[in-house]
Order: C-alpha cells, then structure tokens, then sequence
C-alpha cells in the first residue's frame, strides 16, 4: 500500500496541474474573456491602448516569472525563496503608475459628466 | 402525481452522484484495510481517518474539475471588471496567488517537520501589494459608479447597498440610476447643451 504522504503529495499536485491547466485553457480559448485588458476607456466609448496596464502586466511577468525560477530551480524546496526588496519597489511602483492612470481616467470622465 | 417542475437528472449528475458513493465506498474500504492490520491502535486510527480524508477530498477535487471543465462553475466572469473588461488587477492577483500558492504547496509537501512552513516576508508583502491594488481599483470603480448594470457588486439601483447619496438629480452618477459616465459623455459629444442625468429609467449598458 502506497504511503500517505506520497498519496497526497501526488493527488494535490494534479489537482493544482490540473486546475492551472483549466484556467490557462479557458483564458487561451475565449471562455475567460481577455478583452479590454490592455485598453482603457475615453469619455466618447472608443478605447485606447494604456501603457499604464501594459507596463504592470510585464512586470508581475517578470516578478512572478522570477520568482518561480528561483524556485525551481533550488537544490532544496525546503523554502520559499525571499523576493528582493528592489522587486518589491518596483512592483509597488508599477501598481502605484496603474492605479494613478486609473484615477486620472476616472476623475476625467466625472469632470466630463459634471460639465 | 408526477411534478413536472422536478428538474431531471443529466449524465453529468449521475457522474456526480457515482462519484460521491465511490469516494465514501473507498474511503470506508481503505479505513478497514488499515484498522485490520497489527499494530497500535492509536497509529491505526490515525492512518485510517488520513486514509478515509485523503480520499474523500481527492473524489471532491475531481468532482470540482469535471464542473469547472463543463462550465456548471461560470469562470468566465472570473477577470471581469465591474464597468466591464478583464480587469488587469484581478489578472496579476491570480498570477501572484497561483504561483505562490503552487510553490507553499510543494514546500508544504516536501517539509520534514511536522508544522506549516515560514513564509518570508517580502513574499507576503508582495501578495499585500498585489491584493490592495485590486482593493483599491475597485473601490475606485465603485465610489465613481463606474459600474456595469451586468457585472458584479453593487448595482447602480441597489437599495440594499450603502447610497450615502442615492436621491435627487444633483448628483450625477453615484448610484442614481442615471445613465453611465459615458453615456453622459457620448451625449455631451453629440448635444452642445447636454442635460446630466436626466432619470433615466434603465441606464445604458456600456460594452
């Protein structure tokens, strides 16, 4: 009879695949709609590209791509690799030049409607 | 008398069902494989109740899958933005979460002492950014009633939500039941003397 341990190793690891490849088969098919994710909206209906989301999206790319690097590639998987604090200000500053595209969109168009 | 409101069983309820009796079948199996074998009687408990759990919870997760594969669990609403879009916030939430939750389930299952690993606390405070920029980005929707009729979340004539300002035409678009900020614009644009906020009975759906 198989160990626990190994049984549980084994069935949570499918799951997570499993799960992970669902989700990815559904953003790649449509079924997990991906429009507008790197458009804003002007105050006439027609949309725009914004760099603000497109810088955000490659940097949670590269920190989450670097962070499962350093993970994988470990001789042990004893720990969590530590995330550097220069990836830490520059994913808050990114967030932070989303979130202020964000606010700026949104205080235009309530200027717009006010007028 | 037969109901005809009764709703009928589809194959995939009966795979359901199949599987839920095969779990506690082979769960209660497993438990009495162990519970038969010598030993201390303490240890066997504890082997068959992690047996009969494992089990249980590896039927469950399938089950889980098969209604997220055929769609009975609705995910395509999973990246949406309240005004409507995929919302990059919740996309890089999702991308943060899966990758650190895949790497503390691999730590988890290779750790030799019999606790929860640490956690390093960049980690936790790259999931702190990640989680306050969604928080922040919708709140933001929410306060200037950026807000699809079809999305989630409050609603622009939901009474049950907090409406600090729910009355009066004065104020335009805070959940009044107006037409939308861009709907107000592309009239702005298309009528030199626009009226904000006229009542509308049904606000305009945006994209």
């Amino acid at each position: 009879m198989f160990r626990i341990g190994t049984l549980a190793w084994l069935g949570g690891k499918g799951f997570l695949v499993v799960l992970a490849a669902t989700i990815g088969y559904k953003l790649i098919s449509g079924s997990i709609p991906l429009r507008g994710l790197l458009t804003g909206e002007r105050r006439d209906n027609t949309f725009y590209f914004s760099f603000g989301r497109l810088q955000l999206l490659v940097v949670t790319i590269i920190v989450a791509g670097d962070f499962l690097w350093r993970f994988l590639s470990a001789s042990s998987h004893d720990t969590l690799p530590d995330v550097s604090v220069f990836s830490l200000v520059v994913l808050t500053a990114s967030q932070v030049l989303y979130l202020w595209e964000k606010v700026r969109a949104l205080r235009y168009r309530s200027a717009i409607e006010k007028r | 008398m037969p109901n005809d409101h009764e709703p009928k069983l589809t194959v995939q309820d009966w795979i359901r069902y199949i599987i839920v009796v095969a779990a506690a079948a082979t769960a209660l199996i497993c438990s009495l494989l162990v519970i038969r074998k010598e030993g201390d009687a303490m240890d066997k408990l504890k082997l068959a109740t992690g047996y009969a759990t494992l089990t249980f919870l590896f039927l469950l997760s399938i089950i889980l899958l098969l209604d997220l594969a055929s769609n009975k669990i609705d995910l395509s609403k999973m990246l949406e933005e309240l005004s409507g879009g995929a919302s990059l916030s919740r996309f890089q939430l999702l991308v943060f979460t899966f990758v650190i939750g895949f790497s503390f389930f691999v730590v988890v299952a290779n750790s030799k002492e019999n606790r929860l690993p640490d956690i390093p606390t960049n980690v936790l405070a790259l999931l702190g950014v990640s989680a306050s920029t969604y928080a922040v980005s919708k709140g933001l929707q929410i306060s200037s009633g950026d807000v699809n009729p079809d999305s989630e979340g409050p609603q622009p004539n939901d009474t049950s939500s907090a409406t600090p300002q729910n009355s009066g035409p004065s104020t335009p678009n805070t959940f009044s039941g107006g037409p939308s900020a861009s709907t107000v614009a592309s009239q702005a644009d298309s009528n030199p003397t626009p009226t904000v906020n006229q009542g509308a009975a049904t606000p305009e759906r945006k994209s």
